[in-house]
């Protein structure tokens, strides 16, 4: 793609209901999956992003532009550059209010990071998953995370047999 | 990888691996188990952040994930089963507490700890446990298991016996070279002054530890690669002298004598207590941020005076949190000292009826300022000194560009402020009212209003949750 500003690259994200995203290769980089595309040569005009529909892809360019490291471009932009500190306390407030979000969005945005390997996206929408995991009981968990029991009950009473103390 | 040819355009499509799509039209087929599709990595991530029993207890969720924990890095075991999102600062003494919520099969966990084969390499072990002499053997072997292991984070807090000490024999030169952060609550460390084992510490946190001022000059200096340091409710600190140090937290700790810091490299202080002599700090070009709160507000009338002094302490700091009650009295010219600043952040305490457009003085005193943060919180108990007025000159701040208010309920005197800055303000772009407080961001969450009464929590989230 062209570069709109000098010095800035420009990389377009394609989802598969068709939405294009120009991006800043910069921004685009915060994927490490998409990084790695970038440095092997494979991705000159435009990446397809599989099973990540433009909703939620545009919430994880979304993610990604906040969380690109600034630069200081241009002259302005310089002057206003704050201290890493009140930044990091910036970009937590920030995230507090981008997680605000239904739950089939948050299992989406994990899958997301997951696949696009964001990791400051990853864990801050697995924290719910690990709240869940804390707070309940077995069944609960199984329910929330909609994960089926397999095991045969003999299998279930040797591994409760291995670490008894874990299930008491 | 697949690449693939998009055609005529002459425009190349890259197109990423199958498996992805597979797997991702397999969870649209049945909607189930979304989370089992997961890779190892992102499921043992979440395993890493659990108390060891209830990442163990995953186990039996299904075959997916009956080896998953095997892969965790991190351990948490606690003999105190604690509310949700504790603050691990906040921990202390709490005897009757632990008697009613006793996880007895902590010596157990241990003991399945200490003799477990690892897979994969040992990253953190945190204790939380009463300091019991049946206990503090199985610790120490725990300890000493994780430590030939090449732990690097450790994270220890004792509720009930204080007199336990923390087994630093077992990180001699050799052993330790992996260890890089020490995090411990209300016990002893002690170590010899020949003592050489933290040289590879970069982190430590000491919270009401029962050391004597010698003790923790002694353990200081052999903390010679340090880049954080945190004290809090520690006794008596005379000299900290840290070169490398970037980091410093410093809550309620008193010094009873002259206080001394010298550490050229640091970027950023938390601190809490009473008001420092301008004379603490030897030299800190580097200080980005400091976060300040003052315990000491005998004589409310000086507060103008303290700004100066705090702009002499720091002449050159970028980010400044403050907390600050309604002054008795403003001085009418407040000098224009912090040249550098560019991010403020105000606490303010004062009475609902009270006006606020005493603040303004922050704003001449930091002419270059972009970006000003307020929550204010209106306490009924503080004196009303609603004869505060600013001297409204012909000023004008112009560099301010951003002005976020939090916890702001839409009262008179907050609209009398907006009014103000969007008169005085000419460059400002963008004004956000919020009526959530400012927690998040705020440092001040380390400062327990009731410390150090420990007895009772607050299930208030914090950077040391373990």
């Amino acid at each position: 793609m062209a570069t709109r500003e000098a010095g800035k690259k420009m990389i377009m994200l394609k989802s598969p209901d068709g939405m294009e995203f120009e991006v800043e290769e910069a921004v685009a980089m915060e994927s490490q999956t998409i990084r790695k595309m970038i440095e092997d040569d494979c991705a000159d005009t435009a990446i397809l992003i599989p099973n990540i529909n433009s909703k939620i892809l545009s919430r994880v360019i979304e993610y990604c532009n906040k969380h690109v490291p600034t630069t200081g471009a241009t002259g302005a932009a310089a002057s206003d550059t704050v201290a890493p500190a009140a930044l990091a306390e910036d970009l937590k407030i920030w995230d507090a209010e981008f997680i605000k979000v239904n739950r089939a969005t948050r299992f989406d945005l994990i899958q997301a990071a997951s696949y696009l390997n964001i990791k400051g996206l990853l864990d801050l929408t697995s924290q719910t998953t690990i709240d869940t995991i804390s707070d309940n009981s077995l069944e609960e968990i199984r329910s929330f995370l909609s994960t089926k029991n397999d095991y045969l009950p003999e299998e279930e009473q040797t591994i409760r047999r291995e670490n008894q103390w874990a299930f008491q | 990888m697949e690449k693939s040819a998009a055609g005529s355009a002459g425009a190349r499509n890259v197109s990423m691996d199958k498996s992805f799509l597979q797997s991702n039209s397999c969870k649209k087929r049945c909607l189930c188990d979304w989370i089992s599709g997961l890779p190892d990595e992102i499921l043992v991530s979440i395993l890493d952040k659990l108390d060891s029993k209830t990442a163990v207890g995953t186990s039996l969720l299904s075959r997916r994930w009956r080896r998953l924990w095997r892969l965790v890095e991190s351990f948490h075991f606690s003999e105190v089963v604690l509310p949700d999102n504790y603050c691990w600062v906040r921990l202390g003494p709490m005897r009757y507490y632990l008697n009613t919520h006793r996880d007895h099969h902590f010596v157990e966990s241990l003991q399945w700890f200490t003799r477990l084969k690892r897979e994969t390499p040992l990253r953190r072990l945190s204790l939380v446990f009463s300091g019991s002499a049946e206990c503090s053997d199985v610790v120490n072997s725990a300890i000493a298991s994780a430590a030939q292991h090449g732990i690097s984070e450790i994270d220890m807090a004792i509720v009930v016996r204080m007199e336990y000490e923390f087994p630093w024999w077992l990180f001699s030169v050799y052993r330790s070279s992996l260890l890089t952060s020490l995090s411990l609550s209300h016990f002893k460390l002690s170590v010899p002054l020949d003592f050489r084992g933290f040289g590879s510490l970069t982190k430590l946190a000491l919270v009401q530890m029962y050391m004597s001022l010698k003790e923790v000059q002694v353990l200081l200096r052999c903390c010679t690669n340090l880049l954080s340091l945190h004290l809090i409710g520690m006794f008596d600190i005379r000299i900290l002298r840290l070169p490398k140090l970037k980091e410093l937290l410093l809550l309620m700790t008193p010094s009873l004598g002259k206080f001394k810091v010298d550490t050229p490299d640091l970027q950023r202080l938390e601190y809490c207590g009473e008001m420092l002599p301008t004379s603490t700090f030897q030299s800190i070009p580097c200080l980005e941020h400091a976060s300040l709160q003052f315990t000491d507000d005998i004589f409310p009338e000086y507060d103008a005076d303290r700004l100066d002094d705090i702009s002499t302490c720091f002449p050159h700091i970028k980010s400044l949190c403050l907390w600050y009650e309604i002054p008795k009295l403003v001085k009418p010219r407040t000098p224009a000292t912090f040249l550098n600043l560019k991010v403020l952040t105000l606490n303010i305490a004062t009475k609902p009826s009270d006006d606020l457009l005493w603040m303004f003085m922050f704003l001449i005193a930091a002419p270059y300022l972009a970006t000003l943060r307020t929550t204010v919180r209106y306490l009924s108990y503080l004196e009303s000194h609603n004869g505060v007025v600013w001297n409204d000159v012909d000023f004008q701040h112009v560099s301010l560009k951003n002005v976020e208010m939090y916890n702001f309920m839409g009262r008179d005197n907050e609209i009398g402020l907006v009014r103000l800055l969007l008169c005085r303000a000419p460059n400002l772009r963008c004004l956000s009212f919020n009526q959530a407080r400012l927690e998040e961001g705020g440092d001040h969450q380390l400062v327990p209003p009731t410390w150090p009464m420990a007895e009772t929590f607050s299930p208030r989230d914090s950077q040391f949750v373990l």
